[in-house]
């Protein structure tokens, strides 16, 4: 009797336990405004200057903040800055920070905090690295105020301290941007409106960050990466699903509710879903791909033979091989910084009307090309470039080039792309939010440097050289119609398409920015 | 009975220091760079460099492995070289999800599938027999990742039983926790189900043809308890095996199941270090499955002599 007494209670207990805890994660889930993303990527680097990742920098601006920040019209605002003023030779630069600003732990932020997380950042940033070389000292003055002294004329103070080309310029406590950038942090300490919470952190699974709520966001409507970040939810939780047919599927069945990267073959299905809205992008916020190519392994040493590419890469190939419908693409631009962008520029181009592989194998007939095998590198573990490789290798073979396609993963296509006797080409995309400036643009500014790829010219130095001196906008323009020129000469790279990688959300969200770099303030639940 | 299981609890030293041996060797011979993957696609070669220093990844690869060797046998597995967690929290965080599905997979695969390989192999040559075996056939034939879909799709998405994705932790509640791996669970252990129960058929023909089966029937012993006690135990060996190799398929089935129902466990840890070339990560991972391995043919060994009390070692 007892027997059945003892195992009657246990059972009891047992089953209030199961429902207890099976029914606590919803009643807690209605009390949180919460929200639920599934990103590009698992944030495995936290510290925002120690990488170029783009997942990195997409939570730095979401914990961290910056001196300045860039607008919808790629214009540069203030955004911890409070004023700022210029001197009448341009070389003294004095910042005002805003009042009440405060770091994830509570302390206030300093100018010294700014000085020591500036000199972290441009120890590792090609546009820090341009400033710090035209700067004489960068001190702080007082507890909000800071000077930059130049040495020379410098036309992109404000761009550099606020372009989002990764690493970006975040600011950190002095105590720990006292670290050198090619050590990485220990500690997540922003003053952004988002707070990184390490205990609620499960790698791998998900990362919680929570509403910084001493944030003192800026008066002005949000606009791209300037203007107030008003958070509206409590949490974001940043879960980490790899598999984006899954990612596509949770965010149908309400599980989730934003997808950075939904895959290109299911956008019909989820824009054909009352509970779903697909986000797209243009200009700056969207991706363009490049066939990159190893100028110092024969015979693309030759200049010729690079060229015979402009005659046969038609932009619409592999956004259609991708599955990519033409709301999502810019057909046909023949930008090296992308169309819609403020340096949109066809100066110089050598991409026929319509380009053919009857076209390039006319070119090809007129160089010394023998016949040499040309190695495409194809990444197979993203999409656009297992794709945009396929039809590069399609197309030369057509044209009359000896092609090996060597298929591997990303990671041995940037070990092996750093060996100049290893390769001809390999597909890539980036967004226009590095690729629209033409210093910090990878195959146009990466000129006679020890970067795979390896193309170095003069004239291209020297337009390079001048675009940060020049301090007008109209002479940037030119000096960027000239770096056009000499790139479609020099064909460091072959553009292969603007394309869109548009996100998708749950319909009952609104306010959403709409930005290749996904951030979660302002936006609300309907 | 002690001394050989001790003496097999000895040789896992020497299998792990081997493996360590391939592990090492073959990661230093595969393409890729871990601080490239850091430093990001965009970086140059001066940045790769100051970080593949810090990560000391310049030593040559006798020094590296005789520092990891001797940071193992102090329990030290090492630091991941993405973000500086010990590898040993790595595997801790992710070692729940992971033996979670693999048991309730293999509870799931045994329930049907021994039942199901009797009722074949007493019914040899029937429909239940050619039904059982044409199950078998098409859970071997589809990928597990297809079935995944399949099931996510019907059972999570359409039906709204069960969650598409993710994973609950025990200590949340049984519920959620059920919940989230009953779809893992069927669709992992669907090619596991085909396994045993075509090896349980196959055995259990065998005994069913002796002589002693004959005899017991001639007895006029009931027809369940001759299959289930007398057949099904003689015939236990090769099922046991077969279970225990199964293991061996789990962990392997887990990597891609774990990806498409997005569960954090050890498969998909294993991968996502494997990308990125996270290498302490990837030898820890590797020595804990190849001891899992040791100590589950162990196991199966044990296993023998209590189901068959004829075997010595």
């Amino acid at each position: 009797m007892m027997n059945k007494i003892n195992k009657g209670l246990v059972a009891g207990a047992v089953a209030l336990w199961v429902a207890q805890a099976g029914f606590a994660g919803s009643a807690a889930a209605e009390e949180n405004k919460s929200l639920t993303a599934v990103l590009e990527a698992e944030i495995v680097t936290l510290d925002p200057h120690f990488t170029t990742a783009y997942i990195t920098r997409t939570f730095g601006f979401m914990v961290y903040d910056t001196l300045f920040a860039m607008d919808t019209a790629g214009q540069i605002q203030p955004q911890m800055v409070d004023t700022w003023t210029v001197s009448d030779d341009n070389l003294t630069w004095k910042f005002k920070l805003r009042d009440g600003l405060k770091w994830h732990d509570g302390e206030p932020v300093t100018s010294e905090d700014v000085v020591a997380s500036v000199q972290r950042w441009w120890a590792v940033s090609p546009l820090g690295t341009m400033l710090r070389n035209a700067t004489d000292t960068i001190t702080a003055d007082s507890a909000n105020e800071f000077t930059i002294q130049l040495k020379e004329p410098f036309g992109l103070v404000t761009t550099a301290l606020g372009h989002p080309n990764a690493p970006v310029a975040f600011m950190m406590p002095k105590r720990l941007a006292e670290t050198p950038a090619t050590t990485q942090l220990k500690e997540v300490v922003g003053s952004g409106p988002f707070v990184y919470n390490a205990e609620r952190h499960r790698q791998g699974d998900v990362m919680v960050l929570e509403r910084n709520e001493n944030y003192v966001a800026r008066n002005e409507p949000a606009d791209f990466m300037a203007g107030g970040k008003v958070v509206n939810i409590d949490e974001l939780v940043i879960k980490t699903l790899p598999d984006a047919i899954t990612a596509a599927t949770a965010l149908t069945a309400g599980e989730i509710d934003y997808v950075q990267y939904p895959p290109f073959d299911l956008l019909p299905v989820l824009e054909n879903d009352p509970s779903v809205d697909v986000l797209s992008f243009t200009g700056i916020n969207m991706y363009q791909g490049y066939f990159r190519l190893n100028h110092r392994m024969p015979p693309f040493d030759d200049p010729e033979i690079r060229r015979v590419l402009w005659s046969v890469v038609d932009q619409n190939s592999v956004p259609a091989a991708l599955g990519l419908s033409g709301q999502y693409t810019v057909p046909d631009c023949k930008s090296f910084f992308l169309c819609g962008t403020p340096y949109e520029t066809t100066a110089g181009s050598l991409s026929p009307e319509n380009p053919s592989v009857e076209l390039a194998k006319e070119a090809l007939a007129k160089t010394k090309y023998n016949g040499e095998k040309i190695i495409i590198l194809q990444a197979t573990d993203i999409d656009a470039t297992r794709v945009s490789s396929a039809v590069a290798a399609d197309w030369l073979r057509q044209v009359g080039f000896n092609v090996e396609l060597q298929a591997m993963d990303w990671a041995s296509v940037l070990s092996t792309r750093t060996k100049p006797d290893a390769w001809h080409l390999f597909g890539v995309h980036a967004t226009g939010l590095d690729l629209g400036l033409p210093i910090t643009h990878f195959y146009t500014a990466r000129n006679c440097i020890d970067y795979a790829g390896w193309h170095c010219d003069e004239k291209m130095g020297e337009y390079l050289a001048a675009f940060p001196r020049a301090t007008s906008e109209d002479e940037r323009k030119a000096l960027a119609d000239r770096i056009s020129e000499r790139a479609y000469e020099i064909v460091p790279a072959v553009m292969w398409g603007q394309i869109a990688q548009p996100a998708a959300h749950r319909s009952d969200l609104s306010g959403i920015i709409p930005s290749s770099i996904p951030v979660f303030w302002n936006l609300e639940r309907n | 009975m002690y001394k050989p299981i001790v003496s097999r609890l000895i040789s896992i030293v020497p299998v792990l220091f081997v493996v360590s041996i391939v592990v090492f060797s073959l990661l230093y011979l595969t393409p890729g760079d871990p601080a490239l993957v850091i430093a990001g696609p965009n970086a140059n070669a001066e940045d790769v460099e100051k970080i593949r220093e810090a990560l000391g990844l310049n030593e040559s690869f006798l020094v590296r492995y005789v520092s990891w060797l001797v940071d193992i046998a102090r329990l030290d597995f090492g630091n991941s070289v993405m973000n500086g967690t010990p590898v040993i929290d790595l595997i801790a965080q992710r070692i729940e999800p992971t033996l979670s599905m693999m048991f309730l997979t293999i509870i799931f695969a045994v329930v049907v599938a021994v039942p199901l390989g009797v009722l074949a192999a007493a019914k040899v040559n029937t429909v239940a027999d050619r039904l059982v075996m044409l199950f078998a056939i098409s859970a071997f034939s589809v990928p597990v990742f297809i079935i995944g879909y399949v099931l996510a799709r019907v059972f999570a998405l359409e039906a709204r039983w069960f969650p598409v994705q993710g994973y609950a932790y025990l200590a949340d509640g049984v519920v959620p926790w059920l919940r989230h791996l009953v779809l893992p669970s069927v669709a992992l252990g669907l090619v596991y189900i085909a396994l045993i129960a075509r090896i349980t058929r196959a055995a259990m023909l065998e005994v069913l043809s002796e002589d002693y089966i004959r005899t017991a029937r001639a007895k006029g012993l009931r027809s369940k308890r001759i299959l289930f006690l007398h057949a099904l135990r003689n015939a236990s060996n090769p099922i046991v095996t077969v279970i225990g190799v199964g293991v061996a398929l789990l962990i392997g089935g887990a990597v891609v199941t774990e990806s498409v129902f997005g569960i954090p466990g050890l498969g998909r840890l294993t991968i996502d270090a494997i990308l990125r070339r996270d290498y302490p990560v990837i030898q820890g991972i590797m020595l804990l499955f190849s001891l899992v391995y040791v100590l589950v043919n162990l196991l199966i060994d044990i296993f023998y002599v209590v189901l068959d009390p004829r075997i010595r070692y």
